[in-house]
Order: structure tokens, then C-alpha cells, then sequence
């Protein structure tokens, strides 16, 4: 069964023209939601696409407006980031690919609108991550502070070096060599990813379709913790709609989710947009997909209650029935997918004990 | 992208300052003499509403759904807020907040107060739970400011006077709230002593009138105008001293829903030592220190630029050089008559 805050948060994205239609309370909680879940401004720019928002009362509409304009605020950084990295990489040899919200912004993606990114992600090829960051820091970006072990945590297991900010305007800029931590289960190829690339402006690009929506599914449901990732998963919905109107899109998806070892994260991903979120996949894709990757039957039923309580955020109102535990279940998940158990073991008891020392 | 939001803001500041002074003095906090609380009311449905978190109140644009589980608060929330208007619970609201313990053990032991909104980085901290009003108090704010972006936002003061605003922006220290509640007091229409909010499609500032939380010193000068029995309890050793609220005048409730057009921009300074004086601002030093008493005009980008042009074409600005209160409400009088 639904719960009622995503069934509200479907009605939104579904059927944007029946939202006069709602109450006050529903309206409370879906607001309350879409807040925490990173989606006012996606439900604003439904409502402005549907043209309803005169017919909206006035404290929603207001909310509404506080979410466009937060999503043009983002908006109106990526496009300034990316013209910066345009010119830092001027006569710089190197293929820049834009991750998430940079890439569906950058792309002009519809679903772009009203998204709010927090940072800017870019991967590199491995060989170029040097010159890259080289580049980066003589464009002014500095390291953000963190301690000797965090360094080595990027800099050898991860799949990014640590974050770079930039003094003047705040930005977090995450550079990537590849799009899951080095010490995984599962490695997909860089290579094959840079490689499938499309550019969109000079030496800047974005994923392949196909690509995009493996990555947005692997940091959902591989290397995130799921818990409030609802946003992902509407992400996710929308690249199936907007690229699955050619059909030769689900070919190539299976195609690479075979290819880079991504069967199961994708049949989550269908399983839960389509469940949950209404997604037009193709019934026999959904079919296929399942047959070919879905986990034995009893862990695909654990994962049916873990993810449904846990991705959106608990209504403050309500009891807060199971998805705290369900959070923690997918949390601990999310780290035994990212290391091996020793590695795990040594990772979590350094974190511990950093937690007790006070902070500085 | 900034992951806290814009920095260097003076609540942010007051937020963060908060925090540490929280940490230093929760064992003074916890021997200090307690206040006597006031005289318990007695149990009724609006008590039991707020104990289940289904009690609603709206003050000008904003309305909260609120919950709060220690009884003091409660008290605390009742004898300030009593007189504010109860919202419908078929209307949605702006804000959902939740005051309680940080876990059942500190209900009893070491009682404190956490907010909880809804917001995943909200810098909150647990306050003692005797100052479980003021913790709310500080979500209220938060939430205004980092949420309300159909609104131009200025941390200001804000009177009127005749359909005609003054708005009084000012750094923590320079008196504006005192000025803003004598002036509240003696037949001003209080609009907020924090918040001005601007309409940018129309110009015209909004009433938001909260109680206006006076500190130290200035709650007896404020209670001797106001009345006794306009002042809420004191809260004592709190992070920014003895903090008391006074209750908005009965008008500035009834008539929270009326903007007004704006008249002044007045830049008071509390300067005791200093000859009182007042100077004017030209446009360019006006647009600039109107924009950075604004709150997001970032996060508006153009749309706050033009009304922030607008605004200063139709005002005119000064400086406030004042060594008392008396003399500081007179200046806003002379002023707002010269400009009449």
C-alpha cells in the first residue's frame, strides 16, 4: 500500500491539473513533504505547467513561489559554475562531463526546472583527475578543511577526491573519476562511460540517456542510503518519460545495466517509479527488467517495506511507525555495498571513535 | 551551491552564538534560580491541542502548526500568544514545528527543549527546557527567513502611522527593537521588530507582528510605557542575557492583515555618548545599505533588485544618531511629519 504523503506527491506530478482540488491538510503535509524531500520547486513548476497557480490559496501559492524562485536560484549558479569551468578549461585538453543536477541544468532537461542542486558534480577520466583538479585549484577553488584520514578515504577508496569550494561564491564542486567508490561490489567502467559521453557546449558533456539514469539509480539505491532520496527516484521517473518515448532507449539501458553490473539497482529503480510514482515504463520492459535482475523473492519483499517507508521524509505530524528503523536497515545496507567487511569494520570503528573525542 | 544558506546573517549569527553559549552554560542554566512560572491555567482544549501538536495560530501571512510537549512552554506560549488569532484546521499551513525533549531520558533528566521542523540541516540546538519558548521563538525565525521567498525580507523594525510605514533596519545592539516597541506603545501600528516584509509585486510592507522580544535593559523602560501586565515573564540566562516579550498592542492584531505604503528608511544608531543628530542618505549610500539589511535578496535575484530600487525611489533615508529612547521616538515623529 502507498502511503498517503507519496500518493499526494503522485497526484502532484501525475495529475498537477486536480491540485485546486486538494484540502487544506492534504495541501500541509504534501507542502511539508515536498520541502523535505528537496521537491517544492518541482511541485511549483507542475502547477505553473498546468497552469493552476491562481487557482491555488494563497499561503500554498506563496509556498509555491518561495520553490520556483529557489529553483531558479540554482538555477541561475549552474549556469554561472558552468560557464567558469568553461573558461578554467579554456585550451585545456580535458572532457568534462557534467553529473546530475549540473547536467539535466546544463542539457536543459525539462525536469531541470525548479530542481535545486546543492552542488556542482563533474567526472573526468581517471588519467586527467590532475590536471583537472590542477586546473580547478589555479581557477581559484580551495580544498574544503577535513582531517588526514578523510583525505585518504577520498583520495583511495572513493570515487571522487574530496570536496573543493569556491571562497568567492560558496559553491561545492565534486570531481569524480568514475561513479562508484573504488572499494565496491560494483565497479561499472569509466571508460565506457566517458566514451558514450555527448557534448553539449566545447569540451563540456553529459551521460549518454542511458548512462544518465544508470548513475542518478546507482546513487540512489547502490551507494546512497535511500532514506530521503525521493527526489532521485522523481528524478529518475522523469528521465523514463522524457527518454523513454524513443524506444530504443530501454534496449540500450538494459544493454548497459548488463554491461556495467547494474541489473539489480535498475529493476529497484523501475520497480519503485513505476509502484510508487506512476512511471510509463513499458509493461513487458518492467517485465524484462525483473526477470532478469530482481533479487530472490524474500529480499525483494524486505526491500519492498524498507523503501517505501523509508525514501519519503515522516510527516511531523504523524507517528513516525517503522521508518527510522527503516532508514537505519538501508543505511547499514548502503555501507555494505560501498566496502568490503574488513575494510567496513575498520572504517566505521575509526568513525566511532572520532565521534567520541570532542569536537574541535 | 552554499549548503548552509547565505552566511553572515545576524540570526544566523545569533543562531550560532546560541549554540556555543548553549553548550558553556548549560550547567549554569541548570543551578541558576528559577523564574516562578506563571500561575498554571487550567487544563482545556487549547492545552491539550498543543500537547498533540494540533493546535494552529497565524500571525499576518504566516500560520504554525505547533506542538509542544512541556508543560512550561505551554504556559509560557499561552500567556504570550493568547490574544493571536487561532487558524483553521482545513487550511494549510506555513510552518510545522515540534518542541520537545531530544529523547524520553531528558523529559526528566536535565530537561531540555529541541525543534524539531521538518528541515534537514536547521541549525537548532537543545536549549534547557525552561527556555523551551524561546526555542520556538528561534524556529519561527528561522523559518520566516530561510523559507518565506515570496516575500523581499529585511531584518528591520517596522511601524506606521496613517497607512504610512517606517522601516528601521539595524544590527543586533542598535536599539531597534526597544525603538520599535516604544514606539509600538504610543500609538505607532506595530509591524514586526525583526522581519519587514515587502511585497514585491505591490510595495507595500506586511504587518508580521510577533511579540517583540526585548533584552535587559530595555525591558524596563518598555514595561513602565506598556504596562506590567504587557510583559511576559523574564527568561533569565539566556544566551543573549535576560530576554522578556512584550505583547503586540490589541490593534497591531486586529489589523495584521493591512499593509502600508512605505514613507522611511531610518538607520537608527543608539549612541549615548554622541550628540543626537540626523543625516540624510543619498540614493547610492540608501540602495546600498537598504540591500544588505535584506535578508534573501539573493536567493530573489532580480526581482529583489527592482523592488529594492523601487522601494528606495519612493523613500527617504536617514541616519539616527540617539542617545534615549525619548529623543529617538521624537526624531521618527519629526521625520515621518516632514515627509507627510
Amino acid at each position: 500500500m502507498t502511503p498517503r504523503g507519496l500518493r499526494l506527491l503522485r497526484l502532484a506530478l501525475t495529475r498537477p491539473d486536480a491540485l485546486p482540488r486538494l484540502g487544506g491538510a492534504e495541501w500541509s503535509e504534501l507542502l511539508f513533504r515536498a520541502r523535505g524531500s528537496a521537491l517544492l520547486g518541482r511541485l511549483a513548476a507542475e502547477a505553473e505547467r498546468a497552469g493552476i497557480m491562481g487557482e491555488l490559496p494563497p499561503p500554498v501559492r506563496d509556498q509555491l513561489i518561495a520553490g520556483k524562485r529557489a529553483g531558479e536560484l540554482s538555477r541561475r549558479r549552474i549556469t554561472w559554475e558552468v560557464d567558469r569551468l568553461k573558461r578554467a578549461f579554456f585550451e585545456r585538453p580535458v572532457k568534462l562531463v557534467l553529473l546530475k543536477g549540473a547536467a539535466y541544468a546544463a542539457a536543459d532537461f525539462p525536469w531541470a526546472a525548479g530542481r535545486v542542486s546543492s552542488d556542482i558534480d563533474v567526472m573526468v577520466d581517471r588519467a586527467d583527475l590532475q590536471l583537472a583538479e590542477a586546473t580547478l585549484l589555479a581557477a581559484g577553488w580551495q580544498p574544503v578543511q577535513h582531517s588526514a584520514y578523510d583525505e585518504r578515504y577520498y583520495r583511495e577508496w572513493m570515487h571522487e577526491i574530496p570536496p573543493l569550494r569556491h571562497p568567492d561564491r560558496g559553491t561545492l564542486m565534486d570531481l569524480h573519476h568514475t561513479i562508484l567508490p573504488l572499494t565496491g561490489r560494483l565497479r561499472p567502467d569509466p571508460a565506457a562511460l566517458l566514451a558514450d559521453a555527448r557534448a553539449i557546449d566545447g569540451h563540456i558533456h553529459v551521460l549518454s540517456p542511458a548512462d544518465m539514469l544508470l548513475h542518478s539509480i546507482v546513487h540512489l539505491f547502490q551507494d546512497g542510503a535511500i532514506r530521503g532520496g525521493l527526489r532521485d527516484l522523481v528524478d529518475q521517473r522523469d528521465m523514463m518519460v522524457h527518454f523513454g518515448a524513443d524506444p530504443a532507449f530501454w534496449r540500450d539501458l538494459v544493454t548497459r545495466a548488463e554491461m556495467f553490473g547494474l541489473g539489480r539497482p535498475l529493476h529497484y529503480s523501475v520497480r519503485y517509479a513505476v509502484r510508487l510514482l506512476d512511471a510509463p515504463v513499458p509493461p513487458e520492459v518492467v517485465a524484462d527488467i525483473a526477470r532478469r535482475f530482481a533479487p530472490p523473492a524474500p529480499l525483494g519483499a524486505v526491500m519492498d517495506a524498507l523503501v517505501v517507508k523509508a525514501i519519503a521524509p515522516p510527516f511531523l505530524f504523524h507517528g513516525t511507525r517503522g521508518s527510522g528503523l527503516a532508514a537505519r536497515l538501508l543505511y547499514m545496507r548502503s555501507h555494505w555495498l560501498r566496502m568490503p567487511p574488513g575494510l567496513l569494520a575498520r572504517h566505521l570503528a575509526r568513525k566511532a571513535v572520532a565521534r567520541l573525542r570532542p569536537a574541535r | 551551491m552554499q549548503r548552509h544558506g547565505g552566511g553572515g546573517r545576524p540570526w544566523e549569527k545569533s543562531l550560532g552564538e546560541t549554540a556555543e553559549i548553549q553548550r558553556d552554560d548549560h550547567a549554569a542554566v541548570a543551578q541558576a534560580p528559577r523564574v516562578a512560572p506563571p500561575r498554571p491555567p487550567v487544563s482545556d482544549a487549547a492545552d491539550a491541542a498543543l500537547r498533540r501538536g494540533d493546535f494552529r495560530f497565524r500571525i499576518g501571512p504566516f500560520a504554525t502548526r505547533l506542538a509542544l510537549s512541556s508543560p512550561l512552554a505551554r504556559r509560557d506560549f499561552r500567556a504570550i500568544y493568547g490574544e493571536y488569532p487561532q487558524y483553521p484546521a482545513d487550511r494549510a499551513v506555513d510552518f510545522h514545528l515540534r518542541i520537545a525533549p531530544t529523547s524520553l531520558l531528558r523529559r526528566w533528566v536535565r530537561p531540555n527543549a529541541m525543534v524539531q521542523a521538518g528541515i534537514g540541516n536547521a541549525p537548532f540546538v537543545p536549549l534547557p527546557a525552561d527556555l523551551g519558548f524561546l526555542a520556538l521563538e528561534s524556529a519561527m525565525n528561522w523559518m520566516v527567513a530561510t523559507t518565506a521567498d515570496a516575500w523581499l525580507m529585511f531584518h528591520a523594525g517596522v511601524v506606521a502611522r496613517k497607512g504610512r510605514a517606517v522601516m528601521m533596519p539595524g544590527l543586533s545592539g542598535a536599539g531597534k527593537s526597544t525603538l520599535t516597541a516604544g514606539l509600538a506603545v504610543s500609538g505607532w501600528r506595530l509591524f514586526s521588530d525583526e522581519f519587514a516584509l515587502l511585497r514585491p509585486e505591490t510595495g507595500l510592507f506586511h504587518p508580521y507582528p510577533r511579540p517583540v522580544s526585548l533584552k535587559n535593559r530595555s525591558i524596563d523602560i518598555i514595561a513602565e510605557r506598556a504596562g506590567a501586565d504587557r510583559i511576559s515573564r523574564r527568561f533569565l540566562k539566556t544566551p543573549k542575557g535576560t530576554v522578556a516579550y512584550l505583547k503586540p498592542p490589541e490593534e497591531a492584531l486586529r489589523l495584521m492583515d493591512v499593509p502600508a505604503s512605505p514613507a522611511l528608511l531610518l538607520f537608527p544608531e543608539y549612541r549615548p555618548e554622541e550628540r543626537a543628530r540626523i543625516e540624510e542618505l543619498r540614493p547610492a549610500e540608501l540602495f546600498a545599505l537598504t540591500r544588505s539589511a535584506s535578508i534573501n535578496c539573493d536567493r530573489l535575484g532580480e526581482t529583489a533588485f527592482t523592488a529594492i530600487a523601487d522601494l528606495v525611489a519612493r523613500c527617504r533615508g536617514f541616519r539616527l544618531f540617539y542617545g534615549n529612547l525619548d529623543q529617538g521616538m521624537t526624531m521618527v515623529g519629526e521625520l515621518m511629519e516632514r515627509v507627510a
